[in-house]
């Protein structure tokens, strides 16, 4: 597999033209919560999608409803233009990649890779240069006549993804493929991964706590939360406007710095937004005092106390550290987000709920000239940009 | 190196007393015995080489015994194995009851095997015990199944069976558990009908209970003769003697020890040998993690 981005084999792949998926208000209850709720996005076909999101937020019911392994308690999962309803999941033409990796222990490498096609009653004479190909794409040959306890994790893994692969089913799910190894071989996993869901055209849903992951792996991210969608769109769309104080903070490593607006000499009653690289030291501006500093090599991120709220920012190492303790920390304006204090949603420039939120806005039952203004706000907003 | 030698075998001690006092000693003791004859009034027992075992060979009673347990195991271990896995197979899952069904499943391991022996008594009573009353609604007549030979070994193999499987259920059940439920996923997702998911993941997973269990039912073929005391004593004409019960009549009814010991001899001979071969015939099939 070390080779897939390299060795771009000239031939069509045989999987089938990936459909897309689209989800229209899906819920799932469980006896005595929502796990997942009122959840609408689309996935787009031959791309990675990465469902991004803390622990207990939903991510995997939703996969596994996608999968068919639970049946929504609303809404529906409409794939290829046909409602999937509650087709059984071997129906689906859906293969899967479990965190666990999900395994058979007493059956060879070899065994377990065609699995399916052997169940599905696969002709020997077809499945051997299926089984042959797939392990040359993982470099799996060697292993074959291995049992699973006999491997690595990184080993077990490629496994578990050649039997996806193998299935040549055009949608691939994947919950926390990664979350079992080690930092390096994650960070050669994500490349591999992503070169094959490209090589293969796949229509991938990936899903991952890890910001890193999602932030490098994704052309769409779909940011939850406590079971709702908070955000969605392309990572650099999320990275620079962020919907909500949530995403602000759960996206970018340090995460966006909030701070509320009046510390910062502008007018009070919001939070801004800051990312830590948009900041720097200055001759005016805010005043701040530096609390401690981190040194990353190439970075320096200085942790400040901005009139009692904690940033951090993020600067060249050979810049140095400022002597003075006490000074003035800019920004550049275009970078500045501006968010509601008390629902923690992304006001757009002009004071308005901005583009991200117009949906949630709706649903809260924000009064009808105030959704306008946004909308208004989010025209003229365009209009800036364009 | 020596002290802990020393210590092994000081923590070894009491195990190893026990055990030889009441194992090993008296197994040696029994093979001794079955060189020598049964001291009888004024003739005190002397060595007799074989001659205990030729008289067993002669013996048309011991051969029927023996048929009998063989009939008594082909009929009691597949049955109460099987029987305990559909069992555990029914109880595993989300079914209604779940909590009742397994414990009415389990209670006849918890009944003493002579208990267990008078309640099928009553089923089996010709006229108006449970069997007949179900074979009269249906305008079948009454039938002795205990007191007739052709069907008494059967009879007797029924109350086994279901004194057994409820006990072995339990095993079962918790190798059940140990199954992840994603390999049952990710084998659903694949296509995998029910009946291939149980053949080729659950049935293999459970392989190490299954050699465990079969290990235990072979040896209470042989082992559980309680009920045979109570509902047939043998009969009728020996069609119910097992190997055992017929080694407690040559011992303790007969008072001829020493033919009882060569009896006993065969039986531990026997019993050693299906171990083995069960250990490794279907070592090679199991898998173990
Ligand atoms: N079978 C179930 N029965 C009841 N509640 C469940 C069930 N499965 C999940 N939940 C609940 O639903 C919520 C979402 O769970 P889910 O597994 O989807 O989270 P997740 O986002 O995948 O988290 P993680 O990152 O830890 O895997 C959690 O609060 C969880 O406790
Ligand atoms: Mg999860």
């Amino acid at each position: 597999m070390r080779d897939v981005a390299r060795t771009q084999t000239p031939t069509r792949t045989p999987f089938a033209a990936a459909p897309g998926i689209s989800l229209r208000g899906l819920g799932k209850r469980f006896s005595t919560h929502a796990a997942v709720q009122d959840v609408s996005f689309e996935i787009p076909a031959g791309a990675l999608t990465v469902l991004l999101g803390p622990s207990g937020c939903g991510k995997s019911t939703l996969l596994r409803l996608i999968a068919g392994f639970e049946a929504p308690t609303a809404g529906e999962i409409v794939m290829a233009g046909r409602s999937l309803g509650d087709l059984p999941p071997a129906q689906r033409d859906i293969a899967m990649v479990f965190q666990s990796y999900a395994l058979f222990p007493h059956l060879t490498v070899a065994e377990n890779i065609t699995f399916g096609l052997s169940v599905r009653g696969t002709a020997k004479a077809e499945m051997a240069p299926r089984l042959a190909r797939v392990a040359q794409i993982m470099g799996l040959e060697t292993l074959l006549d291995r049992k699973p306890a006999q491997l690595s994790g990184g080993q077990q893994q490629r496994v578990a993804l050649a039997r996806a692969v193998i299935s040549e089913r055009p949608v691939c799910l994947m919950d926390e493929p990664l979350s079992n190894l080690d930092a390096k071989l994650r960070a050669e996993m994500r490349v591999e991964i992503r070169a094959l869901q490209k090589r293969l055209g796949l229509t991938m849903v990936y899903v991952t706590h890890d910001q890193v992951e999602a932030m490098t792996m994704a052309d769409r991210i779909v940011l939850m939360n406590a079971g709702r969608v908070e955000q969605e769109g392309t990572p650099q769309e999320i990275y620079a406007h962020p919907a909500s104080t949530f995403a602000a903070r759960f996206i970018g490593s340090p995460p966006m710095n909030l701070i509320p607006a009046d510390r910062l000499g502008l007018p009070g009653g919001a939070m801004a937004g800051l990312r830590p690289e948009d900041m720097h030291f200055a001759a005016a501006g805010a005043p701040a005092r530096v609390k401690s500093a981190e040194y990353l090599g190439a970075d320096l991120l200085v942790t400040l106390d901005v009139a009692g709220s904690e940033a951090v920012l993020r600067q060249p190492a050979r810049a140095g550290l400022p002597a003075d303790a006490a000074l003035y920390i800019g920004w550049a304006p275009e970078a500045l987000r501006l968010f509601d204090a008390a629902t923690g949603l992304a006001l757009a420039p002009g004071g308005g709920l901005s583009q991200a939120n117009e949906a949630q806005a709706n649903e809260a039952q924000a009064n009808e000239a105030q959704a306008n203004e946004a909308q208004a706000n989010e025209a003229q907003a365009n209009e800036g940009r364009a | 190196m020596r002290r802990e030698t020393i210590h092994a075998w000081l923590m070894l001690l009491p195990a190893l007393v026990v055990l030889a006092t009441f194992m090993h000693v008296p197994a040696v003791e029994t093979i001794i015995a079955s060189f020598w004859s049964t001291a009888r009034g004024a003739r005190p027992s002397h060595f007799v080489g074989l001659k205990n075992y030729e008289r067993m060979i002669a013996d048309p009673v011991f051969w029927q015994a023996m048929r009998n347990n063989l009939v008594y195991a082909l009929v009691t271990v597949p049955l109460s194995m099987g029987l305990a896995l559909v069992m555990a197979l029914l109880v595993q899952g989300r079914v209604a009851g779940r909590a009742f069904l397994r414990m009415a499943f389990f209670t006849p391991t918890v009944l003493p095997l002579i208990a267990v022996a008078n309640i099928w008594i009553f089923f089996y009573t010709p006229g108006f015990g449970l069997i007949d009353q179900i074979r009269g609604l249906f305008g079948l007549h009454a039938q002795n199944l205990l007191g007739t030979g052709s069907t008494a070994l059967y009879a007797v193999a029924a109350v086994a069976v279901w004194k057994e499987a409820g006990f072995f259920m339990i095993f079962y059940l918790a190798a059940l558990q140990t199954i992840p439920p994603t390999l049952i996923e990710a084998a659903r997702l694949e296509g995998a009908s029910r009946w291939q998911i149980f053949r080729r993941i659950t049935l293999p997973m459970i392989m190490p209970t299954t050699l465990f269990i079969s290990v235990n039912a072979v040896i209470d073929a042989v082992r559980l003769v309680d009920h045979i005391f109570q509902m047939t004593q043998g009969g009728p004409d020996n069609a119910t003697n097992i190997l055992f019960f017929y080694i407690y009549r040559v011992g303790f009814q007969f008072w001829d020890t020493a033919y009882a010991a060569t009896l006993t001899v065969v039986m531990i001979v026997i019993l050693s040998l299906l171990a083995l071969g069960q250990v490794v015939l279907i070592d090679r099939r199991v898998h173990y993690k």
